[in-house]
């Protein structure tokens, strides 16, 4: 999955934004994330359209600070190391 | 000044008709009395393209009303609809531009399995964090477990809030559900996003609701008993949720708060009743906290203590909240104004609050991407 860092204040968004909210700069570059450690998970039954019907969302932190949601293919819990990519419909994240 | 008029609800749940008939059912008897004096429509709603496959829905609403020549809008903020439509309502009779504001409240939502219509919901959340399978109940539950973590609230304390809400909106002819619930069913209910169980979420609800925001110079020839909007306040917050210094307040509802008590001259202890946006059990208590009710991490000591009971200091969701009453989303902050109002002019029946003068409202946009709060005094 994709952060952007801001290339003059180098703070990271999850989301893609015009302007850098901090120090104005609209100049970004797409930074690869493929680790990171759980926040926190949740299990969730009822899930949205279009994904599985049944699996825990992780809030997950960077090494650099920056964070983040996937959804994991096994049970996560705080502090787990994981290693995210992508399938056809998100985020996917497992133990690494 | 400015002022709610008249309310009128049609029955919250899962309802056969379709917008134009809900809708229709609670602004006629508005209509009827008042459509000389009426002289702009505001429609809140945020789904009919997705539910109901309906644009433009406030033109289409008043021919169907048959008040074709009068101007409208449709407001759309999401779950946070209600709140910038009486916000709307209150600007243009402020600045002149209208006198006599129809408000009216209204999505059509069930018949949708809920996988599909959990999704639509989840389109208000930044497509980088919808990807992660993030829903906004999913939301709740990373809210209630940061919560728990900092605070070690008793678990019975957040599912009373089904609790108490169940009971309030057993008593709400308009409500979705008209049955009380035990603690001991909340807890055994099943899990939707863990720990949140499915009575700590409300449910997908049909509905509308009706008012008439009017200026001084028409409220005290139009009726008798009417409820001043005594202030107003909007903030607003990152709609990015991992971006958020934390899960345990939200910053939209603090400065929507504080800046609608400053514009009315009150403050939190002055406030005799609240609707809060309870779309799931633990934001009623981070919001009683962010509002000014309660201190930080106590919000759940005033659920175990019954101050938040009808009967107890400050009763909140005397309608049954969303949790019981339900929450057709644009509906929703209407529906807070309306309870607020029946409150207030002594017409909320058996849940009625005794001596009430000051009323508080809370509608709120997303996971708190922005909110709307909203004072309200007896004329
Ligand atoms: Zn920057």
């Amino acid at each position: 999955m994709i952060f952007y860092r801001c290339a003059s204040c180098s703070r990271e968004y999850v989301f893609r934004r015009s302007k850098c909210p901090k120090c104005g700069s609209k100049d970004f570059s797409a930074v690869e994330i493929t680790s990171a450690t759980a926040l926190d998970s949740v299990h969730l039954i009822a899930t949205p359209e279009p994904f599985p019907d049944e699996y825990d969302v992780v809030l997950f932190q960077t090494e650099s600070g920056s964070r983040g949601f996937c959804r994991a293919t096994s049970q996560i819990k705080r502090g787990d190391k994981l290693k995210i990519r992508t399938d056809e419909v998100g985020i996917l994240c497992e133990h690494e | 000044m400015v002022s709610i008029v008249a309310a009128n609800f049609a029955k919250f749940g899962k309802r056969e008709e379709d917008i134009f008939s809900i809708s229709s059912e609670s602004a006629m008897p508005i209509v009827d009395k008042f459509r000389d004096a009426i002289d702009f429509v505001v429609v809140s709603n945020s789904y009919s393209g997705e539910f109901n496959g309906i644009s433009g829905l406030n033109s289409l609403l008043t021919t169907h009303l048959a008040m074709d020549d009068l101007p409208s809008m449709r407001v759309d903020n999401a779950s946070g609809s209600g709140g910038s439509a009486i916000l709307a309502a209150k600007s243009l009779v402020a600045s002149g531009e209208a006198r006599n504001v129809l408000v009216i409240g209204t999505e059509k939502m069930t018949g949708y399995p809920t996988k599909k219509s959990t999704g639509i919901i989840a389109s208000l959340l930044p497509p980088e964090e919808r990807s992660g399978g993030l829903s906004l109940p999913s939301l709740a539950a990373f809210m209630a477990r940061a919560y728990m973590r900092e605070f070690s609230p008793t678990r019975e304390s957040i599912a009373m809030v089904a609790v108490k809400n169940h009971h309030n909106g057993a008593m709400n002819p308009y409500a979705h559900f008209q049955s009380e619930v035990s603690l001991e069913k909340v807890l055994a209910s099943k899990v939707i996003a863990d720990p949140l169980r499915i009575f700590e979420y409300c449910p997908v609800s049909d509905g509308a609701v009706s008012l008439l925001v009017s200026s001084d110079a028409d409220s005290s020839s139009l009726a008798n008993r009417t409820v001043k909007i005594a202030g107003t306040g909007a903030g607003s917050g990152v709609s990015s949720i991992a971006s958020r210094e934390s899960l345990v307040t939200i910053e939209s509802v603090k400065e929507s708060s504080a800046k609608a008590f400053r514009s009315s001259g009150t403050k939190p202890d002055d406030v005799d009743i609240a609707e809060l946006h309870d779309m799931a059990s633990i934001l009623e208590i981070v919001e009683s906290e962010d509002v000014g009710f309660f201190k930080k991490g106590e919000g759940w000591k005033a659920l175990e203590n019954g101050e938040t009971a009808i009967g107890g200091r400050l009763p909140i969701n005397t309608s049954g909240g969303l949790n019981s009453k339900g929450h057709p989303i644009g509906a929703s902050g209407v529906a807070q104004a309306a309870e607020i109002y029946l409150q207030l002019t002594g017409q909320a029946g058996k849940r009625q609050v005794k001596n009430a003068s000051t009323g508080f409202s809370l509608s709120m946009a997303g996971f708190g991407n922005n909110s709307i709060s909203i004072v309200y005094g007896v004329n």
